[in-house]
């Protein structure tokens, strides 16, 4: 097990110590400190601000959704973590396109009502409204199932000691979900870090665009790989928080009766604001940008045996991807009692760039292109190859979920399939496994979902005429001809959406003695 | 101390098309104990939530002396009514220590006032010492007393205890129940304890209501309920229990251990409720067949049998024998005598 | 609830492992067998349509298969450094010169004795060693707001940085490719000193910060952000000749002109291609190679992707034509490769982001 275990996370480190090995190599770029603090500076704003964003917005966004009755909360309970299909890049797309200073919006805005509004979408801001729509759903899920499994009682207490339900939520139900927040916005976080399509087409200038300029201006790899030092050392840092927030002082709640919710009807004005509160952050996140997305491609005769083919691609690599990248991910995180270091480092691939991970992924590559002489030609190498890439970049994203999965099967189980006379990868197998059958299957759909949207790993090692979906619309933006990227990106959506009905219904389902 | 009676009138809760609490009537006295005693899921913890303000009464009404606070569509917040209470589960706050859970509920208090309330709250349920820990740390004992001390310190009028010790161990109960009784004893405040176990009832309790199926069943001091329970199952709560089949005829229940006074009772098929210390071994009586005898460390229980009925018995000193025929006697009065329904 | 432990979540998901990969091999049986010309591996950063359908064509009149790899041209450069001496490449193809410098500067091209190539492809649009060619020209120039803006105040490089402009001037981002080769022509012509004053003059006369890319610029002087901006000629052209209402109206006021470095013509820039150092299918390359600088394909992307033609014999198909006949610099493209890092270093140094 442990043997295994440790297999898994070297899968999962190779490309890291890619990096390392490719950051040693050799001399760095000519690259102003300046320009380096500058695109620290911007990483660290981008990062906090799309923290603050998510943070709110999620939260606000599961608070009225779970404690409150108020109309369409039904359909937005499941309905706000949609934004989650849409890759970020099509968002920078949508919303480059839409709020231009020559867009449709400000052109009607300037002709119509005869004033201008300087919104700027290739800037900070604007790169924090699309990643905030893009990954406010990370913060939103995990406070949603939060407030869900709250202890109703600890709250119950606070008004019986005299709180005021709004003293009550501020100074017991905050508190207890901070965990849960704090893992919502450490995803979130390692996202906005790893983003690639959206901060490179706002010309947002942060700590990536120092890899990319090294990378492509100066041909250093070496210089490319030092600037990723710094934003894994962010990523363990922001990963150890994220535990801290799982783990915390004992702040599960232990041998608690399990009631319903208390659910706050809202009326008038109040039920108003919510329903409003919640149809404007889906008009933002989504309907807006791929609205827009769609009328502008609907001119745009799509290539049909083009889409299709690279459509089939994708759900292909999707699916395989996500079976390894699980399979992997749980043999981690069954031997993570015992290699509680390595499990978390093997996670450091999530919030590490894209650009970042395509340098470090050729390392192993070259290894197996250099070693099989047919591997640089053959599909199904470029495809091992691609998927491996896929399970080492969005292993954290798998772990997650199994570990907490794994945590509901006590010992005392595996304990008693041991007595039983199973081996302890039996017991794993027959007992641990099944029990934890939901994780596996939420892993396997967010692992999914994110390869639907996977740019830079792809566009680097991916075989002969093997187009996919993201890599398509991402070519189509590059050459400014933004409707025709709009069918792939839409076909993304539309192929991530079912997972991402399924996973946020898992969540509403989540509560002990639920009967959904 | 507010010393005002809370009354529960007709309460009723319904979940869809269940009833939980079904016009259920209690009171509350200052300075006494009572106690709710019913199986789960019999709607006792639910009458509770409503006492505390958590629940709402879909009919029916709870005043708190002449203060209206209950009925339906309206009703006080828990926080505006005086009422202290101490979850199953504590419900103590993880991210507070013990000091700051206690002080939680003294918002009203200066704050060096509050921390010394508190640490005299804590000092009451011998806990200063542990002000400055974290709830994780203690154990479940020490976790109950910290949840208790909480409570108390705003000096409720009324204080409401769910399964107080379902959550600790079997030895420890003896002495946390002697514990909470002499702490609850000196607040003079009305209490409640909801409990499913008939133990901890008939200890604690100055006065017991018996609860099943959402309805109050029986109401009275603890003796009263025991000597003269109302059904077979409402004696079944506070113990075991053995049903006799009999026939009344001129105010006397004839069993088939005996005649049983049961002056009133209409004529015709009626049980006579039992407890195991009623039928003994007497001079006069009737004469039963030994048909079994197990040994209990201080007694024994024996089994008898007499034609076709059978009944038990606690028998201290030396055994009779299996297969001895002996005399036994019924010790019970009219008051264990139910006339069958129809 | 417990259940009852159930494999057929892990039988399911086996079976699709094996369906996935018994696809994958039914995908590679399907595959159009290799034509009895055989194949060649074609490495491009370019992703038009139209190479597409240049590549059907080749197929169809050489039998010989194109399998392809897009993407960014440094990223197609590491991974063929990784493959190293396996590497399948046998065609590297880009949209920059400056990309193919580095190719060659990486040592993964080798040179190719074409007459056919040396002929149609004029010397400064290749690599001296014959490492690369240029296939097609596209020129960095100015766009103008013609109600504000007089051609004559537009036809030198040196006034983008005159003071005339301050506050006028819209550009992309300074770690642009196209904008390096631009200053690194620059650098070539006029040594560093007046090329640094230069670039500090274009960025005081920004009208904003850098954003977007050469479209965004044209629709920003349409909405009086800017006066003069620059951008590469067939983003230009496909403005005017597009879909879209709305971009084609843009044009009307925004003109194009083609601004002279010292009098010698517009800088220009190449799309352009070269055979891999360890090319398994050689003869094969040189024939893409042949077949990308044909009149047909040069035609072909031209009409296309607005680009221009790279043999002065070809002529531009409508709607280029227009604007094809604008002096170009005679410099060869390939010193701009050469001077990227200096231009990268003092485009830093003038804060045009």
């Amino acid at each position: 097990m442990r043997l295994l275990a440790l297999l898994a996370a070297a899968t999962a480190l190779l490309p890291l110590v890619g990096v390392v090995i490719a950051a040693l190599s050799g001399p760095g770029a000519d690259i102003a400190a300046r320009d380096v603090a500058r695109y620290a500076l911007t990483s660290a704003v981008l990062a906090a601000l799309v923290a603050l964003v998510t943070a709110v917005v999620g939260s606000v966004a599961a608070w009225l959704v779970v404690m409150h009755r108020f109309p369409g909360r039904g359909v937005f309970a499941w309905a706000l973590a949609l934004p989650l299909a849409a890759p970020a890049f099509a968002l920078a797309y949508a919303y480059a396109d839409l709020l231009d200073v020559a867009g449709p919006l400000r052109f009607w805005m300037r002709d119509a009502l005869g004033f201008d509004l300087a919104i700027q979408m290739r800037s900070v801001p604007g790169a924090v409204l699309v990643l905030g729509c893009a990954f406010y759903p990370y913060v939103y899920l995990a406070m949603r199932a939060a407030l869900v499994n709250q202890s109703v009682s600890a709250v119950e207490a606070a008004r019986m000691l005299g709180a005021s339900p709004a003293r009550a939520v501020w100074r017991v139900a905050v508190p207890l979900a901070r965990p849960a927040l704090a893992a919502g916005v450490a995803l979130a976080v390692m996202e906005t870090l790893a983003d690639y399509g959206a901060v490179q087409f706002l010309a947002v200038q942060t700590l990536t665009t120092g890899v990319v300029r090294a990378w492509s201006v100066y041909g250093s790899t070496a210089s490319a790989a030092q600037f990723a030092l710094p934003l894994m050392a962010t990523a363990a840092v922001l990963l150890w928080l994220e535990r801290w927030g799982r783990k915390g002082r004992g702040f599960e709640t232990t041998g608690a009766r399990w009631r319903p919710l208390p659910v706050t009807d809202l009326k008038g004005w109040r039920a108003a604001l919510a329903t409003g509160f919640c149809v404007l952050l889906l008009t933002v996140a989504l309907i807006l940008p791929m609205g827009w997305l769609l009328v502008s491609s609907i001119d745009v005769r799509p290539e049909w045996p083009r889409l299709i083919e690279a459509g089939r691609n994708t759900l292909l690599m999707g699916v395989t991807g996500a079976v390894v990248t699980v399979a992997l991910a749980t043999l981690l995180a069954l031997g993570a009692d015992k290699l509680p270091v390595t499990a978390r480092v093997a996670g450091l691939g999530y919030a590490t760039p894209g650009a970042v991970m395509a340098i470090g992924l050729l390392l192993p590559a070259g290894l197996v292109w250099s070693l099989i002489p047919g591997a640089t030609t053959g599909l199904g190498a470029g495809v091992i190859l691609l998927i491996y890439a896929y399970a080492a970049r969005l292993m954290a994203a798998a772990v997650e979920p199994i570990e907490a999965g794994l945590a509901k099967v006590t010992p005392s189980m595996v304990r008693s399939a041991r007595a039983l006379g199973r081996s302890e990868l039996g017991a794993a197998w027959a007992v641990r496994l099944p029990l934890a059958r939901g994780a596996l299957l939420t892993a396997g759909l967010i692992v999914l979902v994110d390869v639907l949207k996977e740019l830079p790993a792809t566009l680097i090692l991916r075989p002969f005429n093997f187009d996919t979906l993201a890599v398509m619309a991402s070519n189509y933006a590059l050459d400014e001809r933004l409707p025709q990227a709009g069918w792939p990106s839409l076909i993304i959506v539309g192929l991530a959406l079912p997972g991402v009905i399924w996973l946020t219904r898992r969540v509403a389902a989540s509560r002990p003695g639920s009967d959904a | 101390m507010t010393g005002e009676v809370l009354t529960v009138r007709g309460a009723t809760r319904r979940y869809g098309g269940r009833m939980a609490v079904e016009d259920a009537d209690l009171t509350l006295t200052p300075g006494r104990i009572t106690a709710l005693l019913g199986p789960s899921g019999c709607g006792k913890s639910t009458l509770l939530r409503q006492i505390a303000g958590l629940e709402p009464v879909d009919a029916g009404s709870i005043h708190l002396g002449d203060r209206l606070l209950s009925e339906p569509g309206r009703q006080v917040a828990p926080q505006d009514r005086g009422i202290g209470l101490l979850f199953q589960d504590y419900a103590l706050f993880p991210h507070l220590s013990v000091l700051d859970n206690v002080t939680f509920g003294l918002r009203h208090l200066p704050r060096e006032r509050r921390r010394k309330r508190a640490l005299a709250e804590l000092d009451r349920v011998h806990l200063a010492d542990r002000a400055a820990a974290w709830p994780h740390q203690l154990s479940g004992g020490e976790q109950q007393r910290v949840a208790l001390a909480r409570a108390l310190a705003r000096e409720p009028g009324v204080i409401l205890l769910d399964e107080p010790f379902s959550g600790l161990d079997r030895h420890l109960r003896g002495e946390v129940r002697d514990h909470l009784l002499t702490v609850l004893r000196t607040q003079g405040a009305a209490v409640l304890v909801v409990t499913h176990d008939a133990e901890d009832a008939l200890m604690m309790a100055d006065d017991l209501a018996l609860m099943d199926g959402g309805r109050i069943l029986q109401t009275g001091t603890p003796e009263a309920c025991y000597r003269a329970p109302v059904s077979a199952v409402a004696a079944e709560l506070l113990g075991e229990i053995q049903v006799l089949e009999a026939t009344v005829v001129d105010g006397v229940a004839e069993t088939a251990f005996g005649p049983v006074q049961a002056h009133g009772v209409p004529e015709g098929l009626a049980s006579v409720l039992v407890r195991s210390d009623q039928l003994t071994p007497a001079a006069e009586g009737v004469e039963a067949r030994v048909t079994g005898v197990r040994f209990l460390g201080a007694e024994h229980q024996v089994s008898v049998a007499r034609g076709a009925a059978r009944a038990r018995f606690r028998a201290t000193g030396s055994p009779p024998t299996v297969g001895e025929v002996i005399t036994v006697r019924l010790t019970v009065g009219r008051e264990a005598v139910l006339a069958a329904k129809r | 609830m417990i259940r009852r432990p159930n494999p057929s979540l892990f039988v399911a998901l086996a079976a699709l492992v094996v369906a996935a990969c018994g696809q994958q091999g039914e995908a590679t049986d399907a595959a159009p067998a290799a034509g009895e010309g055989g194949e060649v591996n074609l490495y491009t950063a370019r992703h038009y349509d139209a190479d597409l359908r240049l590549y059907e064509m080749f197929e169809e009149q050489t039998g010989i298969r194109i399998n392809r790899i897009e993407g960014n041209a440094d990223q197609l450069i590491a991974r063929m450094e990784a493959e190293g001496d396996n590497s399948p490449a046998d065609v590297f193809v880009t949209a920059d010169a400056g990309a193919m410098w580095r190719a060659q500067n990486a040592g993964l091209l080798q040179s190719t004795s074409s007459e056919t190539l040396n002929s149609r492809i004029p010397a400064n649009l290749r690599a001296p060693g014959g490492e690369w060619y240029g296939f097609s020209r596209r020129a960095r120039v100015v766009a103008y707001d013609s109600t504000k803006v007089q051609p004559e105040e537009v036809d030198t490089y040196e006034e983008l940085a005159s003071p005339r402009f301050r506050g006028r001037l819209c550009v992309r981002s300074g770690d642009n490719v196209y904008n390096l080769s631009l200053v690194g022509a620059l650098i070539e012509a006029w040594g560093p000193e007046k090329t640094q004053q230069w670039v500090e003059g274009v960025v005081a006369n920004l009208a904003r910060t850098p954003e977007g890319g050469d479209r965004d610029q044209i629709r920003a002087i349409a909405a009086g952000v800017c006066e003069v901006a620059l951008t590469n000629s067939y983003y230009y052209i496909r403005l005017a000749n597009g879909d879209d209402a709305g971009d084609r109206e843009v044009t009307e006021t925004v003109k194009l002109a083609f601004p002279s470095l010292d009098g010698q013509g517009s800088h220009v820039n190449i799309s352009g291609g070269g055979v891999a150092a360890n090319a398994p299918n050689r003869d094969n390359a040189v024939r893409l190679l042949e077949f990308l600088s044909s009149p047909e394909a040069q035609t072909l992307v031209s009409q296309y992707n607005n680009e221009f033609p790279a043999s002065p014999d070809v002529a531009a198909p409508a709607p280029v034509d227009a604007y094809a006949d604008f002096t170009a610099h005679p410099m060869s493209v390939a010193v701009y490769g050469q001077n990227q890092a200096q231009a990268q270093s003092m485009i830093s140094a003038a804060g045009w982001r």
